[in-house]
């Protein structure tokens, strides 16, 4: 349902934001790592989209998916902004406080839903 | 002296032209989702590769004669058309790939998208083929894919745990997020970059272009034994990396942003700086080798005057073929597909390709009418029977398996 790509696309913004933090990588490096986090969000949705609950049981699993998915894609789009120090931007602070709300979110959600593939 | 120099620089220069786009993504990808267990499957490829490529050296060296000349002149116009046409098309991808990824470290370098580097770099690939002599272009390139050894340098200043690398290698731990289908399925796409068959057109057509007799099999023989298996331990590194970086944070590798991350981590910003400067020499000299060799395959089945010793004007033919090949990979790429997703297509379709490029091969090196006395030995002829079961094997399975796991998703 798109959960893992989720996980893989909010890992990856964390270790983009917090290496460019460090020092270790370049803000260009950092950028393109998150925004290409963006474009993956975009297909883990689509995924979560194309999927169809046969039962009450799997529609709830598709909205608490679906409700993760779309806070992943706003951390992810946060973190992006922090990056980019607009004005009003969100910190990177916050940003990767904000992604790492989402990855246990995701990680707590995968631990409930049935094996991976 | 100057032998054992000459012999230094082509191992050199098979380390650094060792690994391309394919075995970048692919062991970045093994390394983020298995760890080390597929570890195993370099030290096949490699071992497979050394076999291919020392064979067709051979053949080369002895007869004069490259690969597309010998498959035709053995398979005969039909099957050996059949086999031109899957072996350009699976060189073509490859070649797309590589202008990709040029693209892709370009970006890393500058913030600009890809899009707008990838005329540039086919341009410059071109450019290159043009007009640059074959030893240089060829040493220039390795050599430079050298800095990729900053991957081994990064893995040592990140401190991983050693003896977890080791017991993922050697004892397969369990990997909870995948299916048996998706590690078979990934041990056959490493398999397929590490013996990608262009590899081998390119070896045995540079041995006739730098027109190798029988006094050069020893140099060309270390080349291959040493440079390829060194090769194959940058490799290892940059599986090694992403193991100790990208797999604890459950980060699947499906950028070269992610391949190269590592290694920014564990040597900073001045690491990175090499590590993307290894990436596009790495990806150039293979984009110089895969149009290269889409020249030479489509040109020596056809009886077509080519090779970079000849003038261009003289050999109008085969360099028109790469200047049609760079033009379909600009085109393809200019679609908008993703060059990670067409690397990963083109290592498990050179899987697919392999049986029909390394049949005939293993049939004249053991044939006195083309190499002489310097036929396979029976050792050589046991190993490689071995081998051609292995590549038959993952070019069946090969198709099925990327139906079945949606190509590894």
């Amino acid at each position: 349902m798109g959960v893992r790509e989720a996980q893989s696309a909010v890992g990856a913004a964390r270790i983009a934001l917090t290496s460019s933090e460090d020092g270790d990588a370049t803000r260009a490096l950092a950028e393109t790592m998150v925004d290409e986090a963006g474009v993956r969000m975009s297909s883990a949705s689509s995924q979560a989209s194309a999927f169809k609950p046969t039962d009450r049981r799997t529609t709830a699993q598709l909205e608490a998916v679906t409700q993760a998915l779309g806070d992943a894609d706003t951390a992810i789009r946060h973190a992006s902004e922090a990056l980019a120090g607009h004005p009003g931007a969100p910190s990177i602070h916050s940003a990767l406080d904000e992604l790492k709300q989402s990855a246990d979110d995701l990680d707590r959600l995968a631990g409930k839903l049935e094996p991976p593939r | 002296m100057k032998k054992y120099l000459a012999v230094a620089l082509g191992i050199l220069t098979a380390i650094g032209g060792f690994v391309d786009i394919g075995d970048l993504v692919t062991n970045a990808v093994v390394g983020s989702r298995f760890g080390m267990s597929l570890a195993w499957v370099v030290v096949v490829g490699v071992g497979g590769i050394c076999l291919f490529a020392q064979m067709s050296g051979r053949v080369a060296a002895i007869s004069g004669r490259a690969t597309f000349e010998i498959i035709r002149e053995r398979l005969g116009p039909r099957a050996g058309t059949a086999n031109l046409v899957a072996s350009v098309m699976i060189t073509v991808m490859t070649l797309t790939a590589e202008v990709g990824g040029i693209a892709l470290a370009l970006q890393l370098a500058s913030g600009v998208q890809p899009l707008l580097w990838i005329p540039v770099a086919a341009f410059a690939v071109w450019l290159v083929i043009w007009r640059v002599k074959f030893s240089i272009m060829e040493n220039v390139a390795g050599i430079l894919g050298l800095t990729l050894v900053v991957f081994g340098v990064a893995l040592f200043l990140l401190g991983p745990n050693w003896g977890d690398l080791r017991s993922q290698a050697l004892q397969q731990t369990s990997h909870p997020r995948e299916t048996p289908l998706t590690y078979w399925y990934y041990a056959i796409a490493l398999f397929g970059a590490a013996m990608t068959p262009y590899e081998v057109f390119f070896f045995s057509s540079g041995g006739v272009e730098e027109k190798w007799t029988e006094k050069d099999l020893v140099t060309s023989r270390a080349n291959v034994m040493v440079g390829f298996p060194l090769g194959g331990v940058l490799s290892l590194f940059i599986a090694g990396c992403a193991a100790t970086v990208l797999l604890p944070r459950g980060v699947d590798v499906d950028a070269l942003s992610q391949t190269v991350l590592p290694v920014a981590i564990g040597a900073g910003k001045l690491g990175l700086a090499i590590v993307i400067l290894g990436v596009v020499a790495a990806t150039f000299g293979a984009a110089l080798e895969t149009g290269l060799s889409a020249g030479y395959a489509l040109a020596q089945f056809n009886g077509w005057s080519w090779g970079k010793f000849r003038r261009p004007a003289e050999a109008a033919r085969f360099h028109l073929t790469i200047i049609v090949c760079l033009i379909i990979a600009v085109l393809v790429l200019l679609t908008g597909i993703d060059p990670i997703l067409v690397t990963e297509y083109s290592v498990v379709f050179s899987a697919v390709a392999l049986p029909l490029t390394y049949l005939p091969i293993l049939v004249v090196a053991n044939d006195p009418q083309y190499v002489g006395e310097h036929v396979n030995g029976r050792l050589l002829n046991a190993v490689s029977s071995v081998y051609l079961v292995i590549i038959l094997v993952a070019a069946v399975a090969a198709i099925p398996l990327m139906i079945l796991t949606k190509a590894g998703a």
